[in-house]
């Protein structure tokens, strides 16, 4: 899980494993593991997910953590712009650590109303670039898992 | 372990584990509370300890760096921090190293200083999404007033335009309505001006600053505006018997400072009116000027009553008004900062030894050859 701070990492780490959801805000400091099994195509999967901190003046990203993923997801706010930019910085340091692996780019706090017009045209640029763009609402559930299931999938596919 | 270790181990909350050739753990000094609620009841004796099932972190960790215990080094190795849940619920920052002690194949455990500092973490944290959702506030809030005065700008011409029509073309009957038409294009004007007040407030802030490196030749002559402005004002200051002096004469050689004319005029303007509004009748104004080493500084004073304490630190704000200052949109002095410390220069307020106001600003001198733009 890969983000600025306070985009919802961990409320969809905790949504997603868990079922549970806080409007509380606790911030990650360095790394929380979670383990979920979920079955893709029968096939049962283990599911370990990194939930890293967010990169900020305060706290960089330890790359060692992201090294061993098979995919990550970039999560942005909605109602953040400045969410976009962290998640393109972070989205170019992993790929120098990982190389080209699956990603999905996952627009989160889809319950709040719209408050950046202006960055559609980049989402919609990236769409065009051959990225995954997933909305999500960590808060209401809606399309958690499927973005989960989604990055599980295309884990498999490579 | 020796006593002394061990209990430095110990106040220092740190387990410290050996490992075995079968790649388990055994614990080689007293358990610290925070593990003792996560390792498994079944566990006797804190032995053959397999961390990987207690800590999906040291999964990963141990594994990579699995070759590490194959030979006696020197070196360490050591985890970024990881947070685990305690069975209470409270979240625990834990970090791991991996040494040789004595040849002796070691892994500490310890709470990192990470643990004290998260509330100060967490408090930045929040204190930044306050001020990001303020600033998108603000940001929203100026949007709307920017249209809002755009819509406001273009009905008012029109309405001006009629009331001008019906003076011109005699169109009212001069002894009753002259008089209620000259009224309404009084206050429209006013409303005019003050609208471009408002747009040229935002429309500098949105422009990008002037290059502090102009040179002489183009820079604009302080003095001069000073006499232009005095001027303009003049027939105001008359009405209030008000008496404007320029203290440097009209013809000696051009003061020039960093910035652009029309603009160092509009902040020359309203530090004047200002002092206009606040100066009694039968009383001056004084403007001058003199150099501060690279700096040329301006000074408008008054014979007023001066600025009340309690409004001082607050004079150059946004939207900032006096106690008596019905009208105004409380821009003006928030343009010449703005405007002034664009130029790189810098402006403020002291009482005057008449015990009025004296508004200044410094504007850097411009240099004498610029070097030559790409």
């Amino acid at each position: 899980m890969l983000g600025s701070f306070a985009v919802g990492k961990t409320s969809l780490v905790r949504r997603f494993v868990s079922g549970i959801y806080s409007e509380d805000y606790i911030t990650t400091i360095g790394a929380r593991v979670e383990k979920k099994c979920i079955t893709i195509e029968d096939r049962p999967l283990n599911l370990l997910v990194w939930d890293l901190n967010g990169e900020d003046k305060f706290q960089k990203l330890n790359m060692d953590y992201v090294q061993g993923s098979e995919g990550y997801l970039l999560v942005i706010d909605k109602t953040r712009p400045a969410s976009l930019e962290v998640a393109h910085t972070l989205h170019q340091k992993a790929q120098i650590v990982l190389g080209d692996i699956p990603f999905i780019l996952v627009i989160n706090k889809s319950d709040l109303p719209d408050a950046w017009d202006a960055q559609e045209k980049e989402i919609e640029q990236l769409r065009e670039q051959g990225w995954i763009i997933k909305t999500t609402s960590a808060k209401t559930g809606t399309g958690v898992d499927e973005v989960f299931e989604s990055l599980a999938r295309l884990i498999m596919q490579t | 372990m020796s006593s002394i270790l061990a209990r430095l181990v110990s106040d220092l909350d740190i387990a410290v584990l050996e490992r075995t050739p079968q790649g388990s753990f055994n614990m080689v000094s007293e358990m610290p509370e925070w593990l003792s609620t996560l390792i498994p009841e079944t566990t006797v004796h804190h032995e053959a300890l397999f961390l990987e099932d207690i800590f999906l972190f040291l999964d990963d960790f141990l594994e990579r760096h699995a070759s590490f215990w194959n030979q006696p080094t020197l070196e360490q190795i050591t985890s970024g921090v990881w947070t685990e849940v305690l069975p209470d619920g409270k979240e625990q920052l834990l970090q791991a190293t991996a040494l040789f002690v004595q040849e002796r194949p070691l892994l500490l455990l310890k709470v990192p200083f990470h643990q004290e500092a998260w509330p100060i973490y967490q408090h930045a944290r929040e204190q930044r999404l306050e001020n990001e959702q303020l600033v998108e506030e603000i940001n929203k809030r100026e949007v709307l007033l920017h249209c809002i005065v755009h819509d406001l700008s273009n009905p008012l011409s029109g309405i001006k335009g009629s009331l001008d029509l019906l003076l011109s073309e005699e169109l009212v009957e001069p002894e009753d309505g002259n008089e209620l038409v000259q009224l309404g294009i009084r206050q429209a004007t006013k409303m005019q001006k003050l609208i471009r007040s408002i747009l040229s407030t935002f429309a500098n802030e949105v422009k990008p600053l002037v290059p502090t490196l102009i040179g002489e030749d183009i820079a604009p002559d302080i003095n001069a505006c000073m006499h232009e402005v005095a001027e303009s004002l003049s027939a105001t200051a008359s009405l209030r018997d008000v008496h404007i002096k320029v203290d440097s004469d009209r013809s000696k050689d051009p003061v020039k400072v960093v910035g652009e004319t029309e603009r160092l005029e509009r902040v020359l303007f309203n530090l004047v009116a200002n002092a206009i509004r606040h100066t009694p009748k039968g009383r001056k104004i004084t403007m001058s000027l003199r150099e501060e080493g690279k700096y040329i500084e301006a000074s408008v004073e008054d014979e007023g009553t001066g600025v009340p304490e309690d409004l001082v630190d607050h004079l150059f704000d946004r939207f900032s008004q006096g106690n008596d200052s019905i009208g105004q949109a409380g821009l003006g002095l928030y343009f010449c900062r703005i405007t002034v410390e664009g130029w790189g220069g810098i402006i403020g307020y002291r009482p005057s030894a008449s015990g009025g106001a004296c508004f200044w600003f410094r504007l850097p001198k411009p240099i004498k050859n610029p070097p030559a733009s790409e």
